[in-house]
């Protein structure tokens, strides 16, 4: 017995800890990375000057695709608010994926719509369109409305892309709030390909809960009242300032967030599009992009932009929270096992040998071995067994290392884009990385835990997504959205940090 | 005047943090490179399996040596642990220590770093401030007047005092513009700006270029010059768009020895240059021949853009060019020149285009060559007559692609006499796409 013992203890022990070190020093290189292209993105934007983009005849054309389910509420105000983005040659495609509320009729009546005939080419097969719409008002040109069938937020943006002529895509959730240059700014990218092609570009996704917001513009931005919304500034913080600026100068970048990215419109019809039978369609169509890229022995990359360029809400309630990551780690693990081929596979470069193991052992494998861990530990507690000052001293450097984590996210904050404005705010900050491995960090597990049993078990339900809506922050008033159209992966890899 | 010292003390403390963070991580493998020969028990997050059920704290346990404990300090206690701990614990001991003293260090730093910034950017807009005024009341003041302008002998005021300048000086025409220009070289401004060329900082050079661009400094050129082909790209774009600015005789000149590609970003950036600063370029043929396809493509857009129409025939000579994408922006500018007798090559390279792509599977290739009959046929709506609509026609029979076939309909449609009776007879051996097509074409036309 004692004998088995000794193995297990081998085995379990020395797998955790070889595993913390390998999380320790890949979350320190990423850092390090990080603040090495944050300091270099930030030294090269004090010399650029987007504007230039505003009227020359050479700025690329861009249709921005955003699918609507049930968003009655706020459509009206949101399209407004897409269609006074500071940019020459853009369209805006709203798709009304059968929405059973009065969304429709309320844009066809603030936007003077009529139906129309337009000719399309249907090279992603969609649900049927029951109607495309235009507007009589010159004002309103950019508009066109697509009514379709319900088939889910993966089959209207296929739908919309269908649509489209311009030459870059931006798939965007329609009730995120773009600052007015987001598409200035996140267009330079591909101006900029030299010897490679870019074929997609990301942005940070910042938290809006709490932020004061005017005529679907932020006027001023302020850290969430909400503890759990807090929190999760916090998290993007990290993901978005430390995590994705390193993978984007790695060229590792799997993941443009679906609530704001632009795509090369040709890459994505040459992939197929969106695949509509998963729920995390955003990371998926990245991976296979990038695969079908390096299969091609293309020269790419995906750039991500460090400039909060786009504002959403998140889950300010547990139930809603749970739901949300238990779909992010099925989306992740649809992407990571639809594309095991990748793994460590050198054929696919710094895809197949650093994206891609990265997110399965990190990503999926690591709250696994947590769960793993956390239960071997209560049953050498049961048993009577436990070295108490040795699990005290683990238990107290990985707290640590996750708090000097964060309180490194928030110097990054401070010293690059610096939104929040009160020192409160960042007291605040401070104050709340120090109990989010407390509290925040067993929830995400457990939803982690709870998406990797829905994966198994084969469940591909998108579940109910509960908004606060932005107007109704402090009425504490909730708008609920249930179907297929849930918010975009926005950070997984933020899960178990 | 206050002086903006406190500048520093940000560099300051985090060189600060660094050298501790430093001296840390070194400690920290110092203390276990010399303890690898320590013994390793203890180190589990089970109680050593001899001792099971006796102790539940085995690793820290080894320290408690009665001897000498009672007469020892709390520290002396730690240490004596510690180095008879294993080399396990003594890494996370280590690591701990090191974490501890960062987060504090980051937290001083994060809160200090906060109070320090707001406090420069209240001097810095004070400054700007007196230096605006000081500014405008020279603009408006006697033009003998003698001024002093405050602190500005002091480096990070005089620097703020340039950016005030340059900044004002970009929203001035005429004569306002032109005393802030002798305004800089009478203070001698011109030699900040030059001794930033020479810096090291890519990003102190850059400015460099952009300070003599704006004012003009024509003795700078050599100087930018010589980072035309920097492996810097921002330095290479800066000291582009400063020669633009710069060099009055040929302000494309520095195309001819470009060895980089010709970024789209560079080239929206230069032609906005020339728009804005209305440089008048006489031809851009010279670069329509060289070796760097980029350099072509830029040469053959702006023929287009200023429609340079005695330029035609140079661009024609493109649709026999290798490269698949320079002939697209040539078809793309003869469209731009609207020249009648484009209608000829524009059919070749419709149909050569085609030939192309039935030989080739790649589909970044054909992409392409799909842009291009594109490009050809758009092309052809401003110039196509009933002559062209046997071509056009062919066309119809022939193509595959659904937009090039959408565009030909429209385009035919709008031929008359011919084109809608063209329609009219094709409709009826159409296949079903086709039909639809000319279908709803025709109902659009009728609205």
């Amino acid at each position: 017995m004692i004998e088995f013992f000794r193995v297990l203890q081998f085995i379990v022990e020395n797998g955790i800890i070889i595993l913390t070190i390998f999380i320790f020093g890949s979350y320190t290189a990423l850092a390090i990375f990080s603040a090495i292209a944050m300091l270099r993105y930030m030294r090269k934007n004090s010399f650029v000057d987007y504007n230039v983009l505003l009227s020359s005849p050479l700025a690329p054309s861009i249709s921005l695709i955003a699918p609507a389910f049930n968003e009655g509420k706020t459509i009206v105000d949101n399209i407004r608010s897409l269609l006074s983005l500071h940019y020459n040659d853009y369209e805006v495609i709203i798709i009304n994926d059968g929405s059973t509320d009065d969304s429709l009729n309320k844009v066809i009546k603030a936007y003077d719509l009529v139906p129309v005939k337009l000719l399309y080419e249907e090279k992603l097969k969609t649900k049927p369109i029951k109607a495309i719409y235009k507007s009589r008002n010159k004002a309103f040109s950019k508009l066109v409305v697509i009514d379709k069938e319900n088939g889910g937020k993966a089959d209207a943006l296929n739908a919309g892309i269908n649509l489209t002529q311009k030459e870059y895509i931006s798939a965007i959730d329609v009730d995120s709030i773009l600052v007015e240059d987001a598409l200035l700014i996140m267009a330079k990218p591909f101006l900029e390909e030299s010897g490679h092609k870019i074929i997609a570009s990301g942005g940070v996704i910042r938290i809006a809960n709490s932020c004061k917001i005017e005529d679907g513009h932020i006027t001023e931005v302020r850290l969430p009242k909400n503890f759990l919304a807090r929190i999760q500034v916090l998290e993007y913080t990290r993901a978005f300032l430390m995590g994705r600026m390193a993978w984007s100068k790695l060229n590792g970048l799997l993941l443009i967030s679906g609530a704001f990215g632009m795509f090369n419109r040709d890459v994505v019809i040459n992939c197929g599009g969106y695949n509509t039978d998963l729920v995390g369609e955003d990371m998926e169509l990245i991976v296979r992009m990038r695969r079908y890229m390096a299969e091609r022995k293309e020269k790419y990359r995906v750039i991500y932009i460090p400039d909060p360029l786009c504002w959403t809400e998140v889950p300010s309630k547990l139930k809603v929270l749970v739901r949300q990551r238990d779909r992010w780690t099925r989306g992740t693990m649809e992407s990571l096992f639809k594309h095991f081929k990748l793994f460590f596979n050198p054929r696919y470069k710094s895809l197949g040998l650093l994206g891609h193991p990265y997110w399965f052992f990190l990503e999926w494998l690591a709250p696994i071995i947590e769960f793993i861990g956390i239960v071997y530990f209560i049953i050498i507690a049961i048993l009577g067994y436990p070295n108490w000052p040795f699990f005290f001293l683990l238990l107290a450097t990985v707290y640590l290392f996750a708090i000097t984590l964060s309180f490194w996210a928030v110097l990054f904050e401070e010293l690059s884009f610096h939104r929040y404005n009160k020192r409160r705010e960042v007291v605040k900050m401070l104050f709340t990385s120090l109990l989010e491995p407390i509290l925040f960090h067993p929830v995400v597990l457990f939803s982690t835990l709870r998406g990797n049993f829905k994966f198994f078990i084969g469940e591909k339900t998108w579940g109910k997504m509960e908004r606060q809506g932005f107007e109704e922050n402090d009425n504490n008033k909730v708008n609920e959205v249930e179907g297929e159209h849930p918010e975009s992966i926005e950070s997984p890899e933020t899960v178990s940090k | 005047m206050k002086k903006l010292t406190t500048m520093t003390k940000g560099k300051v403390s985090i060189k600060i943090f660094l050298a501790i963070t430093g001296l840390l991580l070194a400690s920290f493998q110092v203390s276990a490179m010399a303890d690898t020969a320590i013994e390793t028990s203890n180190e589990s997050i089970i109680s050593p399996m001899p001792e099971i059920g006796e102790s539940g704290s085995a690793i820290l346990a080894i320290a408690e040596e009665p001897e000498a404990s009672e007469n020892l300090s709390l520290w002396q206690k730690f240490e004596n642990r510690y180095h008879q701990a294993g080399l396990k614990v003594k890494i996370l001991v280590v690591i701990v220590i090191y974490l501890l003293f960062s987060l504090i260090l980051l937290l001083l730093y994060i809160l200090i770093n906060r109070t320090i910034k707001t406090r420069e950017r209240k001097q810095a807009s004070e400054i700007k401030g007196i230096y605006q005024d000081e500014l405008t009341s020279f603009l408006f003041g006697e033009e003998n007047q003698t001024f002093e302008f405050t602190g500005i002998n002091h480096e990070i005021n005089r620097d703020i005092f340039i950016n005030e300048l340059l900044s004002l000086h970009n929203n001035l025409y005429g004569e306002a513009a032109t005393r802030l220009r002798d305004l800089y070289f009478n203070l001698e401004l011109y030699k900040d700006s030059l001794r930033k060329v020479n810096y090291r900082k890519w990003n102190l050079k850059a400015k460099g270029f952009r300070e003599l661009a704006q004012m003009d400094v024509k003795d700078a050129n050599r100087d930018i010059a010589r980072y035309i082909n920097s492996r810097d790209g921002i330095l290479r774009m800066e000291s582009q768009l400063a020669l633009v600015k710069l060099n009055e005789e040929d302000p494309l000149g520095f195309l001819d020895n470009l060895k980089y590609e010709l970024t789209e970003w560079e080239q929206v950036n230069i032609h906005n240059t020339l728009d804005y600063h209305q440089i008048h370029i006489e031809s851009f043929d010279r670069w329509m021949t060289s070796e760097n396809h980029s350099v072509v493509i830029f040469a053959t857009r702006l023929t287009g853009l200023y429609k340079h129409i005695h330029s035609w025939p140079q661009v024609l000579s493109l649709l026999e060019h290798e490269n698949p994408k320079v002939r697209q922006v040539a078809v793309k500018t003869l469209d731009m020149l609207e020249v009648a007798e484009n209608a000829g090559p524009l059919k070749d390279i419709y149909q050569q285009d085609q030939r192309l792509e039935e030989k080739n599977d790649d589909a970044f290739y054909n992409l392409n060559m799909d842009r291009n009959r594109m490009a050809a046929i758009e092309a052809m709506a401003s110039i196509a007559t009933p002559a062209d609509l046997t071509f056009m026609e062919q066309v119809l029979k022939t193509e595959k692609d659904f937009k090039i076939l959408k565009r030909a309909v429209a385009i035919i449609a709008g031929i008359t006499p011919g084109g809608p009776e063209l329609l009219d007879q094709v409709f009826e051996r159409a296949d079903p796409e086709l039909r639809k097509i000319i279908e709803i074409t025709k109902q659009t036309a009728a609205q």
